[in-house]
């Protein structure tokens, strides 16, 4: 993947951002002093604020506990917070248990090949629908929408008849040729947007330049598009990290995943939620990382590209 | 043969079944499933005599196994075990319960020969066996003393698909400490169902309901109402599969069950959200209800070191009867071959091996399961490892069944969803059975007909 | 362009890079473009039809068929009988109601709380940073860890959610969340909700980001308050990604499964109450093993998400991704004006027209 060529961050404070209800800009009403009312706006913005990120953090926070604590504190009717017994031994035990770094390695190794493949065939074939009107590119991106319609049960068995015929049933080339399929479509989608945003003049000094097509691609086009390349990236990645079906049915013990592994501490005799929740935890961890350290990129590349008004 | 006799009453296998079995085994001996090809003993001299370890003549190369996660001891020593007896190489997976269903039929659908070897139980027996995915087994590879609840878990109309790997019913599970403090008797639990309901209100209190149960999915609302029609002398189906679990006997036993719930208010309102026996098992263990009608996992769950309950408090007998001493549900498991495996001899030395005694005795010892054939059952040996097992012993010479049938998945759907509506009072156990009914028996019609 | 980004466009360039792109049209029929184009756009989209053709023909022709496995090993051609099967079937009907249910409100009630939420998050505050990354939790984590996770929040008698409800009095006793039909329908709309807005909210939040400032300091000058503001600036400003929004999510919320799967034990309880359209052609297929039907019912949502796409592009116009992707009518630029009608029209309608666009 390119360096994305982003110049010293110069969000959020210098970035405009208003909006609807942007109380600075705000006329007063008869009756209530401006400052008043831009204090009421200010704390309602606040309340809700605090009470939408609550939302968002406390039930993974929950989770994280159910982690950290021994069962007996949690499950009874009233739980016993007592945070004096926090204890990783559940992290230890599936950390050094092969049978469930297994799947991590598969689950990391899957979602790696499956992003890079996607990012490489997509950026190619976004670039050329969005800069070459060739005939039959609407109906390409109607179609590319269209496979994100096929429910995914459908496509298990004769997926499967496929990946059993190229030798690949419980590999992890498997799942990598199967999400690339069906996040490709979902990663040209996103990408188009961000080719189409930038300036074609540009592209026309570079050939004036000297530069060919393909240089003028690489050199020119991938650059400018970085950001919306690891923001679709991202994406791709979070995906295929999180798919649950497809890797049930289409591997066995040899290639399984770690949402898959993750799932399977709910049993039929056996619903170990310590060890659930810490699979959970760990499950999210990587992508949540990943996330959050390119959390900039994500926004300003749905900015740039996929979603502009 | 001797296989009838080994049925220790009549009443424990439907008469349908029985007549099936035996009858199959005088016409000849094999067993052909529709669509199976020629039965394994069919071929060579593979199937050695069940009662001695090494069934190798002929069986070699190397089997794969998919498996559920219910018994780590084939990790830990049987494989390989086996491996050294035989010769044969063994690839052993695991694969979560939940999750093998849908990976089994997918595989199977696709024709797929990359197991030999897979787990069942009755509600697969029956319908992969159907579909002709299982290789049918001929009558001289069966052991003759296997349990026949364990059989049936493994066979469908009158053909075995499989060998079972233990054997499992619902027994009851009571906690003598609560007892005690209910000033009931410790040592005489309930006997009939009003006993039962009498002792389940004695044991709810402000903060504890005095019976639970695991109906919050289609399975576990399925086996709750099959065992109370059971108790109450009822059946899913009668002759040819007609449909009759919503006769008097099931309303009245669906009645029973939701009165638990609204009525006598002992039943503790969760169990409508438990989906899996474990939370069952945790709960019981944890004092935290007085009595569960539980798999024999559960006698482990509430002795294990850290459980509240403990060995000495957790009280164990046959599960109460309504209108009959008493019943259960049957949940064995077993191993079967694929019909397209292409070493189905090896496939056949590994279920052999499983139900012999030195891998049974473990499976009863190490994980309180029950063994699968009559002889060891009944040794003393492994009754005093595992108290629940003479429960099961009594409560083995009673119905025990799962019904296990093509449509079995069809139809628990369709009787979970009008259970969960009794329960929720949105219908009457007599409407709700009917409207199941009619659906069911458009479904088995689709089947039979 | 209103946020400075490596692209140095501006405002005012942006036609002459629509001009541009037209002509380039032109430029594409020379040999060198085409063959450039070919090979560019060729490998994508052979990954994507191999492994996409066959499978959707293979359904549709399976769904002619009379096929199940317990049933029979033959399969006859049977026509659309396993369609006007489904057709009269109340469970189909059922499923049905319940989808429309589970995704009219994760819709429109997701896409609508994405974008108060994305409000509130574009405004000039302290620790905007830290929001914006705590608001990314929920999208991190993966379908079987958000059912696992709302599975030990909604227990019946262990969960939070209850011990918080009845501290703060608002139960008595104990709820079986999980063992109502209506209440378990709900656990898993609130459940997916938490899941699904945070990204809605991170497109729309971008797309906020592009209404360029001074539009809203002209419709100040004019004295518009903040609910035509909203209504003249805010929506058309970020009408692409609205519709972006509505459209994926609509994909997502008629296809929903892991957290169903998750949740329900894999039944789709309680009494099938969370059993939506694809859990049944799921249930169908793989419980009932019954493909044929399985695969009408698999066509048949296939339809359905088609339909609701196409229902959002007739309602809103063209979706984001790139200008003119279906726009009708190529330079109508539906974007902002024509529902100005208040005073300050003139002012406020030239910079939107630009706005619209620009990138």
């Amino acid at each position: 993947m390119t360096e994305p060529q982003t110049e010293p961050q110069t969000e959020p404070k210098t970035l405009p951002r208003p909006t609807g209800a942007t109380p600075s800009t705000t006329r007063a009403p008869r009756g209530l002093s401006w400052k008043a009312r831009r204090r009421g706006f200010t704390v309602l913005h606040r309340f809700l604020l605090v009470v939408a990120m609550i939302f968002f953090v406390a039930p993974f926070l929950w989770m994280l506990l159910y982690s950290l604590l021994p069962a007996e504190l949690l499950q009874r009717r009233d739980p016993d917070l007592d945070l004096t017994r926090i204890t990783f031994s559940e992290y230890g035990d599936l950390l050094t248990d092969s049978s469930f770094l297994k799947p991590m390695g598969t689950s990391a190794l899957v979602a790696l090949l499956t992003t890079l493949i996607c990012l490489a065939l997509g950026s190619f074939a976004a670039y050329g629908i969005a800069r070459f009107r060739f005939r039959g590119r609407q109906p390409l991106l109607l179609a590319m929408m269209a496979t994100q319609a096929i429910p995914v049960i459908v496509l298990a068995v004769p997926l499967f008849i496929i990946i059993r015929g190229m030798g690949l049933f419980d590999t992890p080339w498997a799942l990598v040729i199967v999400y690339t399929a069906t996040i490709l479509p979902l990663v040209i989608w996103m990408m188009v947007g961000f080719f189409e945003a930038i300036p074609a003049s540009l592209e026309k000094a570079a050939r004036i330049d000297g530069c060919n097509r393909w240089q003028m691609l690489l050199r020119i086009a991938f650059p400018l598009a970085a950001t919306g390349l690891a923001a679709t990236g991202i994406f791709a990645f979070i995906t295929a990290w999180s798919d649950f079906f497809l890797a049930k049915i289409l591997t066995a013990s040899g290639s399984t995943t770690l949402p898959v592994r993750t799932a399977s501490f709910q049993g039929l005799f056996a619903m170990d939620y310590t060890a659930a929740a810490t699979a959970g935890v760990i499950t999210s961890l990587p992508v949540l990382v990943l996330t959050l350290a390119a959390q900039k990129w994500i926004v300003r590349g749905l900015t740039e590209g996929a979603v502009k008004g | 043969m001797s296989r009838p006799h080994s049925f220790p009453t009549s009443s424990a296998v439907s008469r349908r079944r029985f007549i099936g079995i035996g009858g199959a085994l005088a016409a000849g001996g094999l067993l052909a499933a529709c669509g199976g090809e020629e039965p394994v003993t069919g071929g060579g001299g593979d199937a050695a005599p069940a009662s001695t370890l090494g069934t190798t003549s002929g069986a070699s190369g190397s089997i794969r196994i998919l498996d559920d996660n219910t018994n780590p001891v084939f990790l830990n020593g049987v494989v390989e075990a086996f491996q050294n007896d035989t010769g044969i190489t063994v690839e052993y997976e695991q694969a979560n319960f939940n999750d093998l269903h849908d990976r089994l039929a997918t595989l199977f659908s696709a024709q797929d020969s990359s197991y030999d070897v897979v787990m069942t139980w009755a509600a697969w027996s029956a319908e992969f066996g159907q579909a002709g995915w299982l290789q049918a087994l001929g009558s001289d590879a069966v052991p003759t003393d296997l349990l026949p609840a364990a059989l049936d878990a493994v066979s469908w109309n009158g053909t075995v698909y499989g060998l079972p790997k233990f054997a499992s019913a619902q027994t009851m599970f009571y906690n003598k400490e609560l007892f005690r403090q209910a000033g009931l008797d410790p040592e005489a639990p309930p006997a009939t169902w009003d006993e039962f309901v009498a002792a389940a209100k004695a044991l709810t209190t402000g903060d504890r309901y005095g019976f639970t149960c695991d109906m919050g999915n289609t399975d576990g609302a399925y086996q709750n109402f099959v065992r109370t029609l059971l108790l109450n002398g009822g059946q899913m189906y009668g002759d040819d599969n007609t449909v009759t679990f919503n006769d008097e006997r099931g309303v009245e036993a669906l009645t029973k069950l939701r009165d638990l719930l609204t009525v006598d208010k002992v039943m503790n309102p969760s169990s409508l959200q438990i989906t899996n026996a474990s939370d069952l098992g945790t709960l019981f263990g944890a004092g935290q209800t007085g009595i569960v009608f539980n798999w024999p996992s559960q006698w482990a769950a509430a002795t294990k070191e850290g459980a509240v309950v403990g060995r000495e408090n957790t009280g164990n007998a046959i599960i109460p009867g309504i209108s009959v001493t008493t019943a259960s549900i049957d949940g064995s498991e077993g191993f079967a071959i694929n019909q397209f495996s292409q070493n189905k001899p090896a496939a056949l030395a590994w279920l052999q091996y499983v139900t012999q005694r030195p891998v049974q005795t473990r499976i009863v010892e190490e994980e309180g399961w029950f063994p699968v054939t009559t002889t060891l059952l009944d040794d003393a040996a492994i009754t005093e490892t595992l108290p629940v097992v003479s429960t099961y012993k009594e409560q083995s010479d009673f119905e025990i069944r799962r019904y296990g049938s093509p449509w079995y998945s069809d139809v628990t759907q369709v009787l979970s969803t009008n259970i969960s509506r009794a329960m929720l009072e949105q219908a009457t156990p007599q409407e709700a059975l009917d409207e199941a009914a009619a659906r069911a028996t458009d479904i088995v019609e689709r089947y039979t007909g | 362009m209103s946020i400075p980004t490596t692209a140095p466009t501006a405002p005012e360039g942006s036609r002459e890079s629509r001009a541009d792109r037209r002509r380039r049209g032109t430029d594409s029929r020379t040999r060198g473009d085409r063959r450039f184009t070919l090979a560019l756009v060729a490998p994508a989209v052979l990954v994507v039809a191999a492994l996409f053709a066959y499978p959707i023909g293979y359904a549709v022709w399976l769904s002619t068929h009379q096929w199940n496995d317990k049933i029979s090993p033959r399969h006859p051609y049977i026509g659309v009988r396993n369609y006007t099967t489904l057709f009269e079937s109340g469970e189909f009907w059922d499923a049905m109601g319940r989808t429309a249910f589970f995704s009219v409100i994760t819709v429109i009630g997701g896409v609508a709380l994405a974008l108060g939420l994305a409000i509130l998050l574009n405004q000039d505050f302290k620790g905007r940073t830290l929001a914006r990354v705590l608001l990314l939790v929920p999208w991190a984590v993966p379908p079987v860890v958000n059912g696992i996770m709302w599975r030990l929040i909604f227990d019946g008698d262990n969960g939070i959610a209850n011990t918080i409800l009845r501290n703060l009095g608002i139960i008595d006793e104990n709820v079986q969340w999980l063992a109502d039909p209506d209440t378990a329908m709900n656990v898993l709309i609130f459940a997916e909700m938490w899941k699904l807005l945070p990204f809605l909210t991170l497109l729309l939040m971008a797309s906020l980001q592009n209404i360029p400032r001074n539009l809203y300091r002209a419709a100040g000058v004019d004295g518009a308050n903040a609910w035509k503001r909203f209504l003249h600036i805010t929506l058309p400003g970020v009408k692409g990604a609205l519709m972006f929004a509505l459209i994926v999510q609509s994909m997502w919320s008629i296809k929903v499964f892991d957290t169903i799967y998750v949740l329900t034990g894999g039944s789709g309880g309680p009494a099938g109450g969370t059993t939506t359209i694809n859990f049944l052609g799921y249930l169908t297929t793989f419980s009932n093993l019954d493909r044929g039907y399985g695969a009408a019912i698999a066509v048949v949502i296939m339809v359905l998400v088609i339909l609701t796409t196409l229902f959002w592009i007739l309602l809103l116009g063209r979706p984001a991704g790139g200008p003119s992707r279906w726009r009708r009518k190529p330079g109508a630029t539906a974007d902002v004006t024509p529902s100005l009608k208040e005073p300050g029209r003139d002012e406020l309608a030239q910079p939107a027209g630009v706005a619209g666009e620009s990138q």
